[in-house]
């Protein structure tokens, strides 16, 4: 559904899908049997869901989480996270990547929640915005809403509603796979929904 | 030696490489397309070792400083050794995941599949073929051949298998692949301040 803020942004925001955590367990069984999940160490499983939450990855990897839509050049993703376990490591953070394509952070937008409370768009070797920027004061309980929009060159970054980041960045033009990305978290999502955006 | 440096010997050695690639994989002693490749990327880097060991890998740990400290200590310190043949790092390669990892930023930091594309021309098709098969059917893991911002890079996406989700009492636990040691080894640096929001960032 376009809202009147996207009106102003000069796209329309279209939702192709939802992870409905809620979902009849079988439904939701064969719904995330369509994902693939990879994780960077032999810790299984690499997620699960309970009472509407799914929990991801583990302290010691970097886990890689695509659902089973389509690749997207101009798209938005919106979900809440919150870290449950940063190894005692707070730099640690849990995200999307959009425009992504290999598991590697160097290609696509990658924009992430660190347990230190910053939200960070990183591409290729670099932080483009966010960091030393505290946003959040205690990513362990509460539920911080990110969304994030790429349309042509412009990346767009909201925290709880709030813009963040604004950024014009023409690394990645082409489209590419949106997927949940962890590195050393167990890490928390829900409302998770993944938006085409056209003029 | 620098990355361009590194990316000139790369095209100065597919240059020769081209003009007979079976005569020249014999005479490096390698046996393979993808061992091709990695000759073509890493010889510069053995031979600069040969004459001087401590600007060689310096060097080369700042060409793959974003793979992770890590596992570049452990590739330097597996491959990098006085008088290796390509014959040996090449089975290094093809038996040791983390040493194949790196190898592959390697191949794909100096853009060497594009640059053996152009240098080989109408030979291209085939040795492509022979490339995906043999990337296909690396035993430890197998990755297959795409192309990443109009370059050629060694993906792992393509052979991730679907979730396994077993319901247990309510709980669904999701398994997966895994992984490789990955090229994303490195947390995304918090040391760069952000302040120019909205500036243009065009490289």
């Amino acid at each position: 559904m376009m809202t009147d803020s996207d009106a102003q942004l000069g796209y329309k925001r279209q939702q192709i899908y939802t992870l409905d955590l809620h979902a009849d367990p079988e439904e939701l069984r064969l719904e995330l049997g369509k994902w693939r999940f990879v994780g960077t160490s032999a810790a299984q499983p690499i997620a699960t869901v309970t009472e509407g939450i799914i929990t991801v990855g583990t302290t010691d990897q970097a886990t890689f989480n695509l659902p089973d839509i389509k690749e997207l050049q101009n798209c938005s993703v919106d979900f809440e996270v919150r870290i449950r376990d940063d190894g005692h490591d707070p730099s640690r953070w849990a995200g999307v990547r959009l425009r992504g394509f290999v598991y590697d952070i160097r290609f696509g937008y990658l924009v992430y929640l660190r347990r230190t409370g910053t939200v960070e768009l990183y591409r290729a070797e670099q932080v483009l915005g966010g960091a030393n920027d505290t946003k959040v004061q205690d990513t362990m309980t509460n539920w911080t809403r990110i969304r994030v929009d790429v349309f042509d060159s412009t990346i767009r970054v909201w925290v709880d509603g709030e813009p963040h980041i604004t950024k014009i960045d023409r690394k990645f033009a082409d489209k590419g796979r949106v997927y949940l990305h962890t590195f050393g978290t167990i890490a928390q999502f829900r409302h998770f929904s993944v938006y085409e955006l056209t003029d | 030696m620098d990355l361009a440096a590194l990316k000139a010997s790369v095209r100065d050695n597919w240059r020769d490489f081209a003009q007979d690639r079976l005569q020249a994989a014999r005479r490096l002693g390698v046996s393979s397309a993808y061992a091709l490749i990695m000759a073509g990327a890493f010889l510069p880097l053995l031979q600069a070792y040969s004459s001087d060991q401590i600007s060689t890998t310096v060097a080369f740990a700042m060409i793959a400083s974003n793979v992770g400290a890590n596992l570049v200590a452990e590739f330097i310190g597996k491959v990098f050794q006085p008088n290796l043949t390509l014959q040996q790092v090449e089975q290094a390669a093809r038996s040791d995941p983390s040493v194949q990892a790196v190898m592959d930023h390697l191949i794909a930091a100096t853009e060497s599949i594009d640059i053996a594309r152009g240098a080989l021309g109408a030979q291209w098709s085939e040795f492509e073929r022979e490339l995906r098969a043999e990337l296909e059917n690396m035993h430890h893991s197998p990755v297959s051949l795409a192309i990443l911002e109009g370059r050629y890079v060694i993906s792992q996406t393509a052979n991730a298998r679907n979730a396994v989700v077993v319901n247990n009492f309510g709980t669904l636990n999701v398994y997966g692949d895994i992984l490789r040691p990955p090229l994303s080894g490195r947390t995304p640096s918090a040391e760069q301040p952000e302040q120019n929001q909205g500036q243009q960032n065009d490289d």
